[in-house]
């Protein structure tokens, strides 16, 4: 596992005809290739700054890569999707699918069992349960639905849900900026070396850390990196939230604990007459 | 809500554990009568269910009996159905529909004549986990289907049955694969196409009764996708339904279960994290099944099972039959 790179961009975006940004993506192998793209636009830290990001892929898209392009954004007008498909944020008829740390597991909307490429686009900024709302905790939206702490809905939009191209955007004392890279960790990891703390005292880094071996840094290329001072929140805050985040936890578990209890103990009179012998499953026969 | 005056023909294991429950379950389902040639067994299961009217012959239903579901010995499904239907009852008739694929559309033709609509109970189709593995293979997540392979079947006697009818080829109408195999054929035909020849047929008397006890069947689609079907009387198989598509593959038990298992390379859900278990409802398919035919009839909709489907089936076991015939 090498490396990953984080492409840095300082700087409104600017249509030039060319790509420009993006086609330097492009060039370097970090904008997906398949036929299908869905860009997903979270609803949190959803900034001018991010809107005008998304349209302006959205035409690159469309315009010079040739793609089809839906975008899923809750609460987002089609109008604004620069000529894309709006995908419904509903999960209807959703496939639940078995996780290891959510119960009773993930709903999954039938489009990503489809072949499409995914690009998320997020703000990013403070946030008491992630310490940096980056790109992870964007994701975990697409799984808003499930039952489960932040971190481990984080945890499993990741696992799913990955990205293959994470964007993060923002503006800093009016400069707008954008990080791209095709690890959604690597992002989040890089977006906290930029507010100038120690990526591994990220939440959602420690808790993946422990579920799958990551990267073991990431590069820095294209623009410098601005300074995001005022991008983390306080370690203090995010502790205490997390503390408040298991107690709620807890009380749902034992909750739904008790109502599984109590529909496998209905289910003992019809275990009991499907073993029983016959002449015992129909008495009064002969009556 | 219009309820149908229900009547379960035959109170053997089948109706007692599945189909009467099912009925007293289903909110469209007025259960008013039974009937079994064991009177003394009709009148035992009427008392428990509910049933006001126990008959010990189906000819003596009352005649505003609207629907009947016949769980009797395989060999007498066409004449009682063909009786129903004739008299203007709608039949969900047990699998197999008949023995022989010219009984099936004898049946067929009982119920196109009048206004009575026949469905076999082929509910393995309505266990949600397999109607799930379905749905990717319609969808197209596994791709075009390569292979289909199910096995059913375990000691003869460890499931729960009143006679020993399916030891007796006159009243089976043959051995392991007319009767447990019919669930294969017919979910094989659902998942790959309609029609079918048969490729090969193995099939063993190991226990001497005088008839299969044993079957292997292969199938081969007009698209070149192939069926493996295993079936027994003599050894505990694995129960397992699975799909090989030119995409991915899915698995799961050919009986009711909460998971059916997915791995495909068009899935992004596959893409980082590998094969994926996708988590049911377990429901009772038997209940679904009948909740299905009812509204079927009440809104004058399709059937899921359809009639050809079971013929196709019959002729898959006719064929196979007939190959051991020629062989020896």
């Amino acid at each position: 596992m090498g490396e990953t790179t984080v492409h840095w961009r300082r700087g409104e975006l600017r249509d030039d005809g060319n790509g420009g940004w993006w086609r330097e993506l492009a060039d370097a192998g970090a904008l997906p290739r398949g036929p299908r793209t869905v860009v997903h636009l979270p609803a949190r830290l959803r900034t001018p700054v991010v809107v005008a990001t998304m349209q302006s892929l959205v035409r690159f898209l469309r315009r010079d890569h040739a793609r089809a392009v839906a975008v899923i954004a809750r609460g987002f007008g089609a109008d604004a999707c620069a000529g894309a498909e709006l995908l419904p944020y509903s999960i209807v008829g959703a496939s639940l699918v078995e996780s290891p740390r959510l119960w009773p597991g993930t709903p999954i909307a039938d489009v990503w069992f489809e072949p499409v490429s995914l690009i998320t686009i997020a703000g990013a900024g403070p946030d008491p349960r992630y310490r940096i709302a980056g790109v992870l905790a964007a994701n975990a939206e697409l799984l808003s639905s499930a039952a489960g702490l932040d971190l481990d809905l984080a945890l499993e939009a990741h696992r799913l849900l990955a990205p293959d191209l994470a964007i993060a955007c923002g503006s800093v004392g009016g400069d707008t900026w954008q990080a791209a890279s095709t690890s959604d960790v690597g992002l989040d990891r890089a977006l906290a070396r930029a507010a100038g703390i120690d990526p591994s005292t990220l939440p959602i880094v420690r808790h993946l850390r422990s579920h799958e071996v990551l990267e073991p840094g990431e590069r820095d290329a294209g623009d410098p990196i601005p300074r995001l001072a005022g991008l983390a929140a306080p370690a203090w805050r995010v502790r205490v939230s997390r503390a408040g985040a298991r107690a709620a936890h807890t009380c749902d578990v034992a909750t739904t604990d008790l109502r599984t209890s109590i529909a496998n103990l209905r289910r003992i009179p019809q275990f009991v007459a499907r073993r029983s012998p016959p002449w015992l499953r129909l008495r009064g026969a002969g009556a | 809500m219009r309820r149908l005056r229900t009547a379960v023909v035959g109170c053997g294991a089948v109706s007692e554990i599945y189909h009467l429950p099912a009925v007293a379950r289903v909110p469209a389902a007025e259960l008013v009568a039974v009937a079994d040639t064991d009177l003394d067994r009709a009148r035992a299961a009427a008392a428990r269910f509910g049933a006001t009217v126990a008959v010990a012959d189906y000819r003596e239903l009352p005649d505003d009996v609207e629907a009947a579901i016949v769980a009797t010995s395989n060999a007498s499904h066409a004449e009682i159905a063909c009786a129903l239907l004739a008299r203007g009852t709608h039949v969900l008739c047990e699998k197999p529909m008949a023995t022989t694929a010219a009984d099936a559309e004898r049946m067929i033709a009982a119920a196109g004549r009048g206004k009575a609509r026949l469905m076999a109970a082929h509910c393995r189709r309505f266990n949600p986990n397999v109607a799930a593995l379905r749905a990717l293979v319609q969808r197209g997540v596994l791709g075009d289907v390569r292979t289909i392979s199910a096995a059913l079947g375990g000691k003869y006697g460890a499931w729960p049955q009143r006679t020993d009818f399916r030891r007796q080829r006159s009243l089976a109408g043959g051995g392991v694969l007319v009767d447990i195999g019919t669930h294969l054929i017919d979910l094989a035909l659902w998942l790959g196409a309609e029609s079918a020849v048969v490729e090969s047929y193995v099939a063993a008397d190991a226990l001497g009764w005088g008839i299969e006890c044993d079957a292997d069947v292969t199938l081969r689609f007009a698209g070149g996708e192939r069926a493996l079907l295993s079936c027994s009387y003599t050894h505990a198989v694995n129960r397992t339904l699975r799909v090989e598509g030119s995409e991915g593959w899915a698995e799961t038990s050919v009986d009711g279960s909460e998971t059916v298992m997915l791995f495909s390379h068009r899935a992004m859900i596959c893409r980082r994290a590998g094969a994926q278990a996708l988590r049911l409802t377990e429901a009772d398919p038997y209940e679904r099944q009948l909740a299905h035919f009812i509204k079927a009839i009440l809104e004058d909709a399709p059937f899921i099972v359809r009639g050809e489907e079971v013929v196709a089936g019959l002729r898959v076991i006719e064929d196979c039959y007939r190959r051991l015939e020629n062989a020896a």
